[in-house]
């Protein structure tokens, strides 16, 4: 543990406050509710002082100071409010926007634009630019998700940064010197790294803008819920941003856009472009409707096919339980989603074949920066239930020896595509079981081969928790409402759980 | 079979090509610190540098392409198009526009049948306009290949052009060194530069002087000198010692930097003092890696000054070679190496921590103390840069002492100044007089105004200090009397003016100098610094405006003391300045 930096009195316009000695004015005052505007600094991407913009008036200094360098100590005396400041805050923007193109209108950064943002709050000049303004590149397709137009930039070097420092990939530098310097790719270079969308949310202006997202939505229209990225075990913590209240917009698609959540525990500022462009497919292919899909094939009510589907169970299982039901899970489930599970399949069925062992479909690329090799986020939940330790995981393979035994007479799959994975011998498996239910949100070539399909909610329409790979718990919140019939995986497993209550299980059928 | 100039062909390197450029990765302490030398090296071989180019320099210097590609675009001297086999500057600087440069500029290209920028059709010729190239005593001045060819008048041109190889023109410069003087007392003669006859006269003793004297005793007479840093800054030199950290604090290398990166409109005495006495400041730089225990020093000259890079070059020869560079030196036991590294054309290198990143392999974007290079220099080690000047006068105060140097000059500038005096005067050139001496004085050593004109002002320190009207010039010329009048001393590039100037001119002239050099770092000097100059053109071309002058005061305002750099101070100032001594000329300029 680092010992606690010691707090020390400083004076900020007037008023004396308390801080970390050494910590920086600019963070200082951000904590007391007072904004200095900058554009260079970045917490986790050092404080050039480029943009000259965060200057503050220190007692005993000569000249204004940048306080994004400007280390708090005992009896500094600060201010950011007098006429000088305020004057040298607005001819900062305004030479920040002498060359800029003002095209807010068809801007997609208008709304989050530190520019417009802070010509409201700190310029309000009237500019005095009377020459012909300079002209770059305008949009550049520079990556895979990231499009570019030179002319926006302020040349903070936040983007350059974090490709040379975080990302360590160094697509991004500023080239030519002077007035005539620009922002571009490295000769034979994309930005296509795996972390290219955090150069989005970092630059301030509209310099660097979504591929995807330009133009299907202005920013002011969207809804932002706290929510936790589901792609990989680090469970990146993220906002989802929800186009709900105009339905036309956005290609009718209802997630617009994710964005990283600073955590200072988890991912800091930055998200990976697997889990920031991973929800594209969400709203296609939705299971919506609980279903029998074996002949008669039929729509239900929850309450009639759980009924059916519990009477299958007891019907195949005699007293055996779940002795020969087999259960694939997906890891996808939340806490409180593992907890139902167990109840249902352990507690009351006693099942003994589980796989939800992070098989190789659910395997992906890990780095040291955030993103994890188990591309599912709550495995760890499960863990903590006592699945991958007394209760053990089949693998693909021993599962499918299980079945071509004919140990097993029933499948249960939550969220994952077995027959995908099986390919042309899942057929052959398939005609040896009796009963094969699908659970899960998105059809699948599983959900088409089940007997019974049972819609569940995608993350986004529900609340829960994830478990991280180090054991973070974290809580993510509801941002739209379900498709059609679709129940959260806990609710579903209850119920079914009722519907089998009281069901014998003689120990003497399970040993 | 002969291959064409065209950019898609981009031939390898031969093997012997990529040996000399593997052998710059080993030169310095860090093989990144190679990247300008190789850069440079590759301009030369191919006329400019190719994108093949780049990426065998960033696996060779093991960087990244971005590093490569921002260094190969930042320096003027590198080139994405093929340059001309001879590629002429012309100097653009104030001394140079006041010698007539523009003139020059069209005799070019009328002369080679191109526009400024562009190449002849046969490849040979090049033509550039160019910042200023420390040769204002030669104005208005020009240089092949970085060879300094004097002044580019209509028969220079013509003879330069018909034979490019054979023209070599005379390039004497006025001195005035009498015994009063220190660094220019032996400048009439002619061997100086070699190590026997500069021995004769005593050279190397200050160095012998001062490994007897030992650190603290001599840290101690160069403070008692009052010698301050001669480059602009006026930092005192012993004092700028004394923050370089104890070895038992802070173990390791620690390194002296000479600054002869010389780029300053209207200053040229480093280059003479360079080329003239090339012994003298080798033992400076080895008085002050003595003091601070540095067992490693740099000289970083401007490419610019190729034939003074070979006396320096020379010169180290000799000195390693007779015991005086290298180990052991003296057989006092004290062992320093000496290494030269050459810019690439960007005045901003001059300032002491973008002297450093250029160094460094990295464009020169100063940096931001604190720290202090003194504390964290080159590669983070504890650096002390001097300038050439100021290093050169060590080995004086080291013989004669502190207080002898300080009492040769004014209150607390010691010792004497080297004023390089250039534009409309009689004898532009190098002159050495004591600190505090008048500017008016030093006007008349080199023969007052030329063709009996009228003074009408006088820029004192270089194109970066402020301008004096012609009532103001019996101010001392010492850091804290020229201050006291509101301008520098800077680095003593003293510019006439006389009559016939205008000032609006001369204030855009200086204008896009500091732009065209402007790193582009910070908002306020990258943008204020192109705007300024596009309300200056607009004015002098007839199409001023009533808010002009309250739009210039204003920017420049928002400009000074918000920037990170010296540079960008500047930039905000001088046209004010201007503005402030010589109203008239800024106004009656509309529309």
């Amino acid at each position: 543990m680092k010992p606690e930096p010691k707090r020390v009195k400083f004076k900020l316009n007037g008023r004396e406050i308390e801080a970390a000695e050494g910590s920086l004015v600019i963070d200082a005052a951000r904590e007391q509710g007072v904004e200095i505007p900058h554009y260079c600094y970045h917490p986790a991407l050092g404080n050039p002082g480029n943009c000259r913009l965060c200057i503050v008036d220190v007692e005993g200094a000569p000249k204004p100071m940048v306080s994004c360098r400007l280390p708090v100590k005992e009896g500094l005396a600060v201010r950011s409010d007098t006429e000088a400041v305020k004057r040298a805050q607005a001819s900062s923007l305004e030479l920040h926007l002498i060359n800029h193109p003002l095209d807010c209108p068809v801007c997609d950064q208008a709304g989050e634009c530190g520019l417009q943002d802070f010509y409201m709050k700190f310029g309000r000049y009237e500019s005095q630019m009377r020459e012909d303004k300079l002209h770059k590149r305008k949009r550049t397709v520079i990556g895979p998700h990231v499009v570019l137009d030179q002319e926006r930039c302020v040349l903070c070097t936040r983007c350059t940064r974090f490709t040379e420092q975080v990302s360590e990939t160094h697509e991004l530098g500023i080239f030519g010197r002077g007035h005539k310097e620009y922002i571009d790719l490295a000769p034979g270079k994309r930005l296509d790294n795996p972390y290219s969308g955090n150069v989005i949310d970092i630059c301030p202006v509209g310099a660097l803008t979504e591929l995807d997202f330009r133009f299907k939505v202005r920013v002011w229209y969207l809804d932002m819920t706290d929510s936790v990225c589901p792609n990989c075990a680090r469970g990146c913590s993220i906002s989802v941003h929800a186009n709900t209240k105009r339905p036309w917009h956005n290609d009718g698609r209802r997630v617009a856009r994710i964005k990283p959540r600073y955590n200072p525990q988890v991912n800091g500022y930055w998200l990976c472009d697997e889990g920031r462009f991973g929800f594209k497919h969400l709203d296609e292919n939705r299971l919506g409707r609980v279903m029998r899909l074996k002949s008669p094939r039929k729509e239900f009510g929850w309450d009639a096919a759980l009924g059916e589907i519990a009477g299958e169970i007891r019907r195949l299982s005699g007293d055996r339980g779940g002795k020969g039901l087999a259960v694939i899970a997906s890891g996808a489930l939340s806490n409180k989603d593992w907890t139902a599970f167990k109840g249902l399949f352990v507690d009351t069925l006693k099942v003994k074949h589980f796989l939800f062992g992070p098989e190789p479909d659910q395997i992906g690329e890990q780095d040291e920066l955030l993103r994890r090799r188990e591309k599912v986020p709550n495995l760890q939940g499960g863990e903590a239930l006592g699945f991958g330790g007394s209760i053990k995981s089949e693998s693909w393979e021993s599962l499918a020896r299980e079945i071509e035994s004919d140990r097993i007479w029933g499948l249960y799959i939550v969220d994952r595509d077995a027959a995908q994975v099986w390919g042309e011998r899942g057929r052959k498996l398939w005609d040896r079981l009796s009963l094969v239910v699908y659970q899960g949100i998105h059809k699948d070539k599983s959900s088409e081969l089940a007997h019974y399909r049972l819609p569940a909610t995608a993350y986004v329409e529900e609340e829960g928790h994830f478990t991280n790979f180090e054991g973070v718990v974290q809580g993510y919140r509801k941002a739209l409402e379900p498709v059609g019939q679709a129940r959260p995986d806990w609710m579903i497993f209850s119920a079914l759980r009722e519907k089998l209550a009281g069901f014998p299980v003689s120990e003497a059928a399970l040993s | 079979m002969k291959t064409s100039d065209s950019l898609a062909v981009q031939a390898p390197f031969t093997p012997e090509q990529e040996k000399i450029l593997a052998a710059w990765t080993a030169y310095y302490p860090y093989p990144i610190m190679g990247l300008i030398e190789a850069l440079r090296q590759v301009q030369e071989w191919h006329g400019c540098i190719r994108p093949a180019d780049e990426e065998h320099l960033e696996k060779l210097f093991k960087t990244t392409r971005a590093r490569v590609h921002e260094v190969a675009t930042f320096f003027p001297y590198f080139t994405q198009r093929p340059t001309g086999r001879y590629r002429i500057g012309l100097c653009r600087g104030l001394s140079c526009a006041l010698a007539g440069s523009k003139a020059s500029a069209q005799c070019l290209e009328r002369a080679l049948g191109v526009k400024e920028g562009q190449v002849t059709p046969d490849g040979r010729f090049s033509f550039e306009e160019m910042e200023c190239l420390g040769a204002c005593d030669h104005a208005p001045a020009m240089i092949v290949n970085e060879e300094l060819k004097g002044k580019a008048s209509e028969e220079n041109i013509r003879r330069l052009i018909s034979d490019p190889e054979a023209y070599q023109p005379s390039l004497e410069s006025s001195l005035h060194g009498d015994d009063a003087c220190v660094l220019t007392k032996h400048f009439s003669n002619p061997g100086l530069h070699q190590l026997e006859v500069y021995r004769k006269l005593g050279g190397y003793d200050g160095l012998k002087r001062a490994l007897e004297l030992g650190r603290p005793a001599l840290i101690e007479e160069v403070k008692k000198s009052n010698l301050r840093g001669l480059g602009g800054a006026g930092f005192p030199t012993g004092g700028k010692w004394t923050t370089v950290p104890p070895e038992d604090k802070v173990p390791g290398p620690r390194y002296v930097v000479a600054n002869f990166d010389e780029s300053e409109p209207g200053c040229f005495k480093d280059r003479v003092l360079g080329e003239r006495a090339p012994h003298q400041l080798i033992e400076g730089l080895l008085i002050a890696s003595y003091a601070i225990g540095a067992k490693e020093a740099f000289i970083f000259i401007r490419g610019e000054y190729r034939s003074q890079y070979r006396v320096l070059q020379a010169a180290l020869r000799e000195a390693e070679s007779a015991g005086l560079v290298g180990g052991n030196i003296l057989g006092k036991g004290f062992s320093c190496s000496v290494r030269l590294m050459r810019g690439a054309g960007a005045y901003i290198s001059g300032l002491d921590t973008a002297l450093l990143e250029t160094m460094e392999g990295k464009k020169a974007w100063p940096r931001q103390p604190p720290p202090f290079p003194t504390v964290s220099g080159l590669m983070g080690r504890p650096t002390v840069v001097n300038n050439v000047e100021t290093l050169s006068m060590l080995p004086h105060i080291a013989i004669k002492g502190g207080e002898w140097f300080a009492k040769l000059g004014a209150a607390k500038s010691g010792g004497t100044g080297v004023y390089s005096v250039s534009g409309h005067v009689e004898r532009p050139g190098v002159y050495e007089f004591p600190m505090g001496t008048p500017l008016r004085r030093i006007l008349e050593a080199a023969g007052g105004v030329r063709e009996g004109r009228k003074l009408k002002a006088v820029i004192p320190g270089g194109a970066s200090t402020l301008v004096l009207r012609a009532d103001e010039i019996d101010v001392p010329m010492d850091f804290d009397s020229l201050r006291g009048v509101g301008s520098f001393l800077g680095a003593g590039g003293v510019m006439v003016l006389d009559e016939t100037v205008n000032m609006a001119e001369v204030a855009h002239n200086i204008e896009r100098f500091l732009s065209h050099e402007s790193c582009g770092q910070c908002t306020p000097c990258r943008e204020g610094s192109e705007w300024t100059v596009r309300i200056l053109e607009r004015m002098l071309e007839g199409r001023g405006r009533d808010d002009d002058a309250a739009t210039l005061q204003r920017v420049g305002e928002n400009i000074t003391g918000k920037v990170i750099c010296a540079l960008g101070d500047t930039v905000g100032m001088v046209t004010r300045a201007f503005m402030k001594k010589f109203p008239e000329d800024f106004s009656a300029r509309k529309e």
